[in-house]
C-alpha cells in the first residue's frame, strides 16, 4: 500500500509540474519551454520576460495556492464529517464573501480592498456557522449543515437585493466576475498573503492528520483512542474555514475543487489523511492550473470565468464518479 | 482498581441507573447482563468516560475519572463498541495500528518498532494475520468484530470495556473471543463486558451484574447472580434454572 501511495504522490507531483508548464506557456502571450528556461535562469530581461515574471508567474502561483487550499479544506471537512459530498463552501464562506463584496460595491469601496474584505467576510461567516452549529462541547454535524445552507441562502438573498437596486451596470459586472471566479490581475502581494494562509492552514491540517484518521471509525472510537471530539471538530473546522477564506478572497467562487479532488485522492491513496492531504493539495493545484490555462487559452483574448470552467469540467466528472460508485449516493 | 461511589448514570438529565456503588479489580472478568434498554451500554460508556455521571463519583486507580485527560484515559481504558461504520478504505493492519495512537506523541507519525511488535501480537492473538492486508469494510461482521478487538488489544490497557463483543459472532468465534477475554483477565487486565448470552456469562465471568428497569438488581458471582427471581425481574419473563455439575441450564419463557 505504501508503494502505491508513494507512486500516486509522485504522479500527482509530475501532473502538477506539467500543469504548471502548460499554464506558463498558454495565454494571450505564448512562451515556449526554451523561452521559459531563459527567463527563469535570468538570461532574458526584455518586456516579454517582465510580463512573465510580473503577470504570468504570480498568477500561476496564485492558481496553485487556491487549488491546494480548497482541496485541503475539502479533505479536512470530508474527513471530519465522514461524508464525501461535503464541499468547503458548506461553511457559508463563499456566500458570505459575495454578500460582503456586494455591500462593499454598493457603498463604493475600492477594488484594492476586496481581497481583505473577502477574507474576513469568509472567515466571519464560517465562524457564525460554527457558532450556530455548536452543541455541548462539540459541533453538531446536522446543525452545521443547516446553519451553512441557511446562511448561504440569506447571503444570496442580500446579493440579489443589491444587484436589483444596484446604481449601475458596472456593479453588476464586478460582482458577476467575482461570483464566476477569476485569477486575472492577482499579483505578488495577493500571492504572499495566500501563501501565508495556506502555510498556516497546511501546518495545522498535517498536525490534525492522526485525529482525522481516528475519526474514520466514528466519534466513540476516536474518543476511545484519546481524541477529544469537541476540540478536534473546532480545530478542523477553523483550519478549513481559514483555508477556504484565503482561497475565496483571492479568486472568488471557485467551485468543485474542494469536492472532487479529495474524493479522487481517497480513491487512489486510501483514507489515511497523511497521504490524502499532500495528494489533494497537489491535485488541487494541478486542476486549478489546468483550468486557468484553459480559461486563458480557449478563446483568447477573452477570459472565461474560472468557476464556470471548473463547473463544466467538474460536474460531469463528479456525476460519472458518483454513479459509478453507487455507495456514494446512498 | 475502578470504583463507582453512589454514582447515578444516564443521558442528559434522565437517570438510567441510580446509586451504583461498585468496584472492578485487576484481573476480574465482569459481565453486565439485562434487558434491552436497561442501561448496559450507558454504564459502559460512563465507565469509558464518554458520559459523565449525573451524580456520585467514578475513580480510576484512585483518581476521579473526570479529572483524567482524554488521552491519559485512552492509555488506561480500551473501549470496543458494536457496529462501527468506517469512512473510506482502511486495511485491517492500519486499523489495529490505530490502537497505538494514545501511546504515541503528537509528532510521531510513524509506528515505532515496538509498536509493530504489539500490533503483530494483537493480530496473532485474534487470529487475523491472514487478513492483515485486507480491506476492513469488506470483511464479514464477525471478522470486523475481531479486528476491533485486536485494535483494543493493541492499545494494551489495564482495563478493557466491551459492548456486546460476541453479538455478531457464530458459536465457534464467540467461544474463541470469550476464551481470549478470559485469558486476558487471567493475565491481569480488568475485563468489563455487556452480553446477552447468559449461559456464556456463567461460563466465563467472575462476576455478573444484572441490571433491570429499576437499577442494579444484583452484583455477585455467576451462580448467585443468576437466580430465577432476579432473571424474571430483569427480563420480565419466568426462567427455569437447572444445575448440572459446573454447568447451569437456563430456560426462559413459560416454565410449566
Amino acid at each position: 500500500m505504501k508503494n502505491r501511495q508513494s507512486a500516486v504522490c509522485a504522479l500527482a507531483l509530475i501532473g502538477c509540474f506539467l500543469a504548471l508548464l502548460l499554464g506558463a506557456s498558454t495565454g494571450a502571450l505564448h512562451f515556449s519551454p526554451h523561452e521559459l528556461w531563459l527567463i527563469l535562469t535570468g538570461q532574458r530581461h526584455d518586456a516579454l520576460a517582465r510580463a512573465f515574471l510580473e503577470l504570468r508567474l504570480p498568477r500561476l502561483c496564485n492558481a496553485m495556492l487556491v487549488g491546494a487550499a480548497l482541496a485541503l479544506a475539502g479533505a479536512l471537512l470530508q474527513g471530519l464529517l465522514r461524508n464525501p459530498l461535503v464541499d468547503p463552501y458548506l461553511t457559508g464562506s463563499s456566500a458570505g464573501t459575495t454578500c460582503a463584496l456586494a455591500l462593499a460595491v454598493a457603498f463604493g469601496l475600492d477594488f484594492a480592498w476586496w481581497p481583505l474584505v473577502g477574507f474576513f467576510a469568509a472567515l466571519g461567516t464560517a465562524l457564525v456557522t460554527l457558532f450556530l452549529a455548536r452543541s455541548g462541547q462539540g459541533i453538531s454535524v446536522t446543525r452545521f449543515l443547516l446553519a451553512g445552507v441557511s446562511l448561504s441562502a440569506f447571503c444570496a438573498a442580500v446579493v440579489t437585493l443589491v444587484l436589483t437596486v444596484a446604481p449601475s451596470n458596472s456593479v453588476q459586472l464586478s460582482l458577476a466576475a467575482w461570483v464566476g471566479g477569476s485569477l486575472a490581475g492577482r499579483g505578488w502581494p495577493e500571492c504572499i498573503f495566500a501563501a501565508r494562509v495556506l502555510s498556516v492552514g497546511a501546518v495545522f491540517a498535517f498536525l490534525l492528520a492522526p485525529t482525522l484518521n481516528a475519526l474514520r471509525l466514528g466519534e466513540s472510537r476516536a474518543q476511545a483512542l484519546g481524541i477529544h471530539p469537541g476540540m478536534a471538530q473546532w480545530a478542523v473546522l477553523a483550519t478549513a474555514s481559514c483555508l477556504t477564506a484565503g482561497a475565496v478572497s483571492l479568486a472568488g467562487m471557485v467551485g468543485f475543487v474542494g469536492l472532487i479532488v479529495p474524493h479522487l485522492a481517497r480513491r487512489w491513496v486510501g483514507s489515511d489523511a497523511r497521504w490524502v492531504f499532500p495528494v489533494s493539495m497537489l491535485l488541487g493545484a494541478a486542476l486549478v492550473l489546468l483550468a486557468d490555462a484553459l480559461v486563458r487559452g480557449l478563446l483568447p483574448p477573452l477570459e472565461l470565468p474560472l468557476g464556470v470552467l471548473l463547473a463544466f469540467l467538474g460536474v460531469p466528472l463528479f456525476l460519472f464518479l458518483a454513479y459509478r460508485e453507487r455507495s456514494l449516493l446512498t | 482498581m475502578m470504583q463507582l461511589q453512589a454514582a447515578v448514570i444516564g443521558h442528559g438529565r434522565q437517570a438510567v441507573l441510580s446509586d451504583l456503588t461498585l468496584s472492578f479489580h485487576p484481573g476480574e472478568f465482569v459481565a453486565i447482563v439485562g434487558a434491552n434498554g436497561a442501561g448496559k451500554t450507558t454504564l459502559l460508556r460512563t465507565l469509558a468516560g464518554f458520559l459523565s455521571p449525573l451524580a456520585g463519583e467514578i475513580l480510576l486507580d484512585g483518581s476521579p475519572l473526570r479529572d483524567i485527560s482524554v488521552r491519559s484515559r485512552a492509555r488506561k481504558l480500551a473501549y470496543v463498541e458494536g457496529e462501527t461504520p468506517v469512512f473510506g478504505s482502511i486495511t485491517v493492519h492500519d486499523l489495529v495500528a490505530q490502537g497505538r495512537l494514545p501511546s504515541r506523541a503528537w509528532w510521531e507519525w510513524s509506528l515505532r518498532a515496538d509498536d509493530e511488535r504489539v500490533i503483530e501480537a494483537a493480530l496473532a492473538t485474534c487470529n487475523l494475520q491472514a487478513l492483515a492486508g485486507r480491506e476492513f469494510a469488506l470483511l464479514s461482521s464477525g471478522e470486523r468484530q475481531r479486528v476491533l478487538l485486536a485494535a483494543a488489544f493493541a492499545q494494551a490497557t489495564p482495563y478493557l470495556l466491551l459492548d456486546e463483543p460476541t453479538s455478531r459472532l457464530d458459536v465457534r468465534y464467540a467461544l474463541e473471543v470469550l476464551e481470549l477475554l478470559r485469558q486476558t483477565a487471567d493475565q491481569g487486565t480488568t475485563v468489563i463486558t455487556s452480553m446477552h448470552d447468559l449461559d456464556r456469562a456463567i461460563l466465563f465471568a467472575d462476576r455478573i451484574l444484572v441490571v433491570g428497569e429499576h437499577g442494579l438488581l444484583v452484583d455477585a458471582p455467576p451462580r448467585q447472580a443468576l437466580s430465577a427471581d432476579v432473571l424474571e425481574r430483569a427480563y420480565g419473563v419466568p426462567f427455569a434454572i437447572r444445575y448440572e455439575g459446573d454447568r447451569i441450564w437456563l430456560a426462559p419463557g413459560d416454565t410449566r
